[in-house]
């Protein structure tokens, strides 16, 4: 059964309903902003006139370049990538020209995500 | 018939989180109210270093707290059993989740942890410390 209550109490208690679903969702989105890394990249540039563009591929240790899906394309000499906080990454660039054709591989550079575990834990005292 | 293939599941399974039962882990004692230093080698790319322990008649993880050096003195919160963990932290932010973490290093896992420079679990055992300053 419904309780009536005035107009304006109404109104407050609907508006905080929102007001706390958005805060919610600022903090979600903050706490996973915070959990990323933003990789900034950056390459030579090619010297081919019919050059189209670069793509970017990253993959973790467990894993393999999936070159179907690069993690971010473009015609800059520069890009940035986010991931997770919880790996090693491993990056490659690729050029590719109007025609679709498709570098090899340009060196592959590490980013270590995260710090290798201590070890030798011992009590010293 | 399947109560049995019930039970037999739950017999091959059935492991904890630690498998100390068994196991030859050399046991350091300490009082509640003495401090007991815990090092470690530091790990490559690590800012930081967060300290805890399990505590294993309570089945709770208890914080110690985080150091940049690569030892960490702990007064034990309580009697019981405790197995020291260690992970390495890299600050990547600055505010909310600011860490990047390795895994945890138990100290009952013998292939990184050592006693006298020897690869071998260990654990601390905290006694209750006794009263002081008893008098007439």
């Amino acid at each position: 059964m419904g309780v009536w209550l005035p107009p304006v109490i109404y109104f407050f208690k609907e508006s905080m309903k929102k007001l706390v679903l958005i805060i919610v969702l600022i903090v979600a989105l903050n706490s996973f902003a915070f959990a990323e890394f933003v990789v900034t990249l950056e390459w030579s540039p090619n010297t081919e006139t019919d050059l189209a563009g670069y793509k970017v591929f990253v993959h973790v240790e467990t894993q393999n370049y999936n070159y179907t899906t690069p993690a971010w394309q473009g015609t800059e000499t520069t890009c940035q990538v986010t991931v997770p906080t919880t790996d090693n990454y491993y990056f490659v660039a690729r050029a590719f020209d109007t025609e679709g054709f498709e570098s090899l591989n340009s060196n592959e550079v590490i980013f270590y995500g995260k710090p290798t575990a201590p070890g030798n834990l011992r009590i010293i005292n | 018939m399947q109560i049995l293939r019930v039970v037999l599941w739950l017999t091959i399974f059935s492991t904890s989180a630690f498998a100390w039962e068994g196991l030859d882990y050399y046991m350091y004692f300490g009082t509640t109210d003495e401090g007991i230093t815990a090092a470690w080698s530091p790990g490559d790319g690590a800012q930081k270093y967060q300290i805890r322990g399990y505590h294993k008649e309570h089945k709770v993880y208890v914080d110690f707290g985080i150091t940049e050096n690569c030892e960490y003195t702990v007064v034990l919160p309580r009697s019981g059993h405790y197995i020291f963990e260690v992970r390495s932290l890299k600050q990547v932010g600055t505010g909310g989740i600011t860490y990047a973490m390795s895994e945890w290093v138990q100290s009952i896992d013998p292939s990184v942890s050592t006693v006298d420079g020897n690869h071998r679990g260990w654990w601390v055992y905290g006694c209750v410390a006794p009263p002081g300053n008893l008098f007439f």
